[in-house]
């Protein structure tokens, strides 16, 4: 675990050649096939679920309930969308979950960078690992304390206490990630700033700072994502029009059950801007993932 | 602050330089301590809203309280004896280790097939490994709707797909047997992708000599894999496994949405039971205990874990 911690100094080996694996074999047909249907095989999983609510969510209800199912051969509707739209305050839930995911993930960066910049510096690896410790604790064991104390505050409902909630979410997840982008900055940076008359706080404002925004845009849309996806936090401290949006379609769920075409378009509405975002900084996520090697 | 830059050499402690401009002797005296303010703002965070609020968990763990205006009272270890007792407690401890084990275990195999893919060369290499991630990103809330519909014993797509290759019709999440596997399906399509990723990072950064080695030797594929990169990877599936294990315990989002704990109580992991008496029934008191035992939960196997792992490293 400390592995995933402790800075990964660039080693001094020269870069990895492109990884060949023994097992390739270049041109072979057979191959080819065989990875293709492993390829078929591996992404067909991920993929239909994600099918599935979408074409449902364009089905009337006759074609939902249909067996055999209809796979394409439905007439598209936009009624599931109209419906699920219209029956909650859908923007106002929109503007919920905007609100409290930008917030609580710009709040991360601003707590985590820092910290993570000290960690990767400095090797403060018994403050990197009470970082950790946050990560294992169970979510639901700070719930009770944050009920009961945002109940007491009387914030239970307001963004305040959403945003706070989740920046739990937002800078763990941010210090994991920079630290690795700030252990590969060369030591070479550092010198050269402190020859130039760069106190300290100014090498990190502005010299490192500058030299990982792309690392930071990786954290920032991943602590967005899960800001975005969570429902725990938001379940227990938001009530009536502060619902985001995963809890406003668990509520749905209540009060319309089996009502699957307008919870499919709902779903579908919610997942978009995550996508989208996936999408658009593909290379950064991946790597970024992997980096901290923690969701 | 572009001045700063074009000031003289910084002044030495014993001769200060005439006349620093104050500006920057304030930021000498901050940088002195840099190393402690720049963490300052993310220890306060969590100390005030972790460290706090688990001293608070434990706090109510020796107290009755169903909140308003009574201050909590305090029981000492009745809570404790209580949970030691309750058939509810045990069965969702043992309901938490079937669910973990079944779908981490699901996990990892499948997680480092898939990684051993990924690593391959092919054309839209990177598109395709985003698309196999999909599923961990997409919001677990919504994620589990969709499973949830398809779980349907008439209208469900997934009955559908069983029948139609000669299976049994299943009732999936309304039988009491078949929830925990059902929900445990449900874990692995979502966390693959995670174990994937931890194991691709692994392989990226395996040491090619072995291979050359295993080459020369005349090892076959399946050789390859199985005295080569297992042993290689296996420090790296452990990390992966471990992540899965601590985040599997906490599983919520998916079992709450799909079967909120049931048929009755069949899937009813420590995680929701806890949830429930803390929150559903406000028993902070009762909730809060439960809360320790999950936390200790996640602590042994984090620990278990770390001691496993050091010791691969070290074989």
């Amino acid at each position: 675990m400390s592995q995933t911690l402790t800075p990964h100094r660039p080693t001094a080996k020269p870069a990895a050649r492109p990884a060949a694996r023994p097992r390739r074999r270049r041109g072979s047909i057979l191959g080819r096939i065989g990875l293709a249907v492993a390829l078929t095989v591996a992404l067909a999983p991920a993929l239909f679920v994600f099918f599935w609510m979408l074409t449902s969510s364009f089905k009337q209800q006759v074609d939902i309930y249909s067996i055999p199912p209809k796979w394409f051969d439905f007439t598209p509707t936009l009624d599931n969308y109209r419906d699920a739209l219209t029956r909650t305050p859908f923007g106002r839930y929109m503007t919920n979950s905007l609100v409290v995911a930008a917030c609580s993930s710009l709040l991360g960066l601003a707590i985590g960078v820092p910290a993570a910049y000290s960690i990767a510096r400095y090797r403060q690896t018994k403050l990197s690992l009470s970082l950790l410790t946050a990560r294992l604790l169970p979510g639901v064991a700070y719930l009770v304390p944050f009920f009961v104390a945002f109940t007491a505050l009387r914030m239970v409902g307001t963004y305040p206490a959403l945003i706070l909630s989740h920046v739990i979410i937002t800078f763990p997840l941010t210090v994991f990630i920079m630290v690795n982008f700030f252990a590969a900055l060369p030591e070479e940076v550092y010198d050269a700033a402190q020859v130039d008359g760069c106190g300290k706080l100014e090498t990190f404002w502005r010299i490192a700072v500058p030299l990982t925004r792309p690392g930071m845009l990786t954290a920032g849309i991943l602590a967005f994502i899960f800001s975005w996806n969570d429902f725990k936090m938001a379940l227990i401290l938001s009530d009536g029009d502060s619902r985001t949006l995963p809890v406003a379609v668990f509520n749905f769920v209540h009060e319309a059950s089996l009502d699957w075409g307008p919870m499919m378009a709902y779903a579908s509405i919610i997942m978009l801007p995550v996508f989208v975002l996936t999408l658009a900084a593909q290379r950064h996520i991946v790597t970024g993932m992997t980096m901290g090697s923690v969701k | 602050m572009a001045q700063t830059t074009e000031s003289p050499p910084r002044p030495t402690p014993k001769a200060p330089a005439p006349q620093p401009a104050p500006r920057r002797r304030l930021l000498d005296v901050l940088d002195r301590y840099d190393r402690y303010i720049l963490p300052a703002p993310a220890l306060i965070v969590v100390v005030a809203m972790l460290a706090f609020p688990i001293g608070y968990t434990i706090y109510l763990s020796f107290h009755e309280w169903s909140g308003g205006l009574r201050p909590p009272e305090f029981v000492g270890l009745d809570n404790l004896t209580r949970s030691l007792t309750d058939g509810q407690f045990w069965g969702s401890i043992w309901r938490t280790v079937y669910f973990v084990t079944l779908s981490v275990g699901l996990q990892v195999v499948l997680g480092v097939g898939a990684a051993l893919l990924f690593h391959q060369r092919f054309p839209g290499r990177g598109m395709a490994r985003t698309l196999f991630m999909f599923p961990m990103i997409a919001t677990p809330a919504a994620v589990a709707l969709v499973w949830k519909m398809m779980f349907d014993p008439t209208i469900g797509i997934l009955n559908y797909i069983v029948q139609s290759v000669g299976g049994p019709t299943l009732l999936w999440i309304s039988d009491a047997n078949l929830v925990i596997p059902a929900l445990a399906i449900v874990d692995t399509w979502m966390w693959t992708p995670l174990v994937m990723l931890i194991v691709l990072a692994g392989l990226a950064a395996l040491p090619q000599e072995p291979f050359e080695a295993a080459k020369v030797d005349g090892a076959g594929p399946i050789r390859t894999f199985v005295s080569v990169t297992l042993p290689l990877l296996s420090p790296v599936i452990l990390v992966a496994a471990l992540f899965r294990l601590i985040d599997a315990i906490k599983t919520f989002d998916i079992i709450k949405v799909i079967t909120d704990g049931g048929p009755g109580t069949a899937s009813e992991t420590l995680n929701l039971y806890a949830f429930k008496q803390g929150l559903s029934y406000l028993h902070f008191g009762y909730g809060s205990m439960l809360l320790v035992w999950l936390t200790l939960l996640v602590f042994v196997v984090a620990i278990v874990f770390t001691r496993l792992r050091a010791r691969t490293d070290q074989g």
